[in-house]
């Protein structure tokens, strides 16, 4: 103690500072670093509950854009399957129409030739008569100028030849 | 009643009555206006001539020529029926242009130029064109 009161120190003083201290720690321990320990937690709680909302939504985000880019890929599939079905119905399409022209026009043309047939062979038919016609006339002409009695006799002859009794 | 039995009953009635034929002509005249037979008397007549033809036995010849026939060639056909009595009918048709068509029942003999040329024109329709 003497020690002490060598170096100045006031015992007394000194625990009643101890003393006042200690009771400061104590009220400070109560009123301040308790609620700001609690309020680090609940910081600290709130931080790694974001943080792990944010790996959460880092998660959701990947498995959505993964599932993104499978839709996308299913729907560009589908598409291009579209595309190509679609593709292949046009050329189907174009091609039945084409045939289908050309069969018609195959008719068509068929249909000509027979039209062109029947006008040549009426045609012949026509100029046919008119020859028959006029060759017939001549004849009649030429045989109307040189008959003679001697051939009507000879053809009443042939017909009295072919009469027999009944 | 079918005209050929009408036929046969008028000549039949004919027959028996040589001497009335006036009256049984004037008969029948009634019978075909009450029965209303005027269209078909024509076929009844030609009935009536075939009976009467087939009963006398007479041959009946209808003869058509381009020309007047000879009597020569009359005597000629009516010769090829000898002892057989012909009734030989004729007509003049200058159509023929010459020749003749005999026509006996049925049958018919054509031996002239029309006849000739519609056998020309014939031949000529069956050549084909090419």
């Amino acid at each position: 103690m003497d020690l002490l009161d060598g170096f100045g120190v006031n015992f007394k003083l000194l625990f009643a500072q101890v003393v006042n201290f200690t009771i400061l720690l104590i009220v400070l321990y109560i009123f301040a670093y308790k609620p700001v320990l609690k309020m680090l937690d609940e910081r600290r709680a709130k931080i790694e509950e974001s943080l792990k909302n944010a790996e959460n939504i880092e998660k959701e985000k990947i498995e959505i854009e993964e599932k993104k880019k499978v839709v996308l890929a299913h729907a560009q599939e589908e598409a291009m399957q579209i595309v190509s079905k679609t593709r292949e119905e046009a050329v189907k399409l174009k091609e039945e129409q084409n045939a289908k022209t050309r069969r018609e026009i195959e008719k068509m043309i068929e249909k000509a030739k027979q039209s062109i047939l029947q006008d040549r062979e009426k045609m012949m038919l026509e100029v046919k008569k008119e020859v028959v016609e006029l060759a017939v006339v001549i004849a009649t002409k030429m045989i109307e100028q040189n008959l003679t009695t001697e051939i009507d006799e000879k053809l009443i002859d042939s017909a009295t030849k072919e009469l027999k009794p009944q | 009643m079918r005209n050929k039995d009408i036929a046969q009953t008028l000549y039949m009635v004919l027959k028996e009555n040589p001497k009335r034929i006036k009256k049984v002509a004037d008969n029948f005249h009634d019978f075909v206006l009450k029965k209303n037979l005027k269209k078909k008397l024509p076929f009844i007549l030609k009935h009536l001539e075939k009976l009467a033809l087939k009963d006398e036995k007479i041959l009946k010849i209808d003869i058509e020529t381009a020309k007047p026939l000879s009597l020569q060639k009359k005597e000629q056909i009516i010769k090829k029926f000898y002892p057989d009595k012909v009734l030989l009918n004729q007509k003049v048709n200058p159509g023929l242009l010459s020749g003749i068509i005999i026509k006996i029942q049925e049958k018919k003999i054509e031996s002239n130029i029309k006849n000739n040329l519609s056998s020309l024109k014939e031949a000529l329709w069956q050549i084909p064109i090419r």
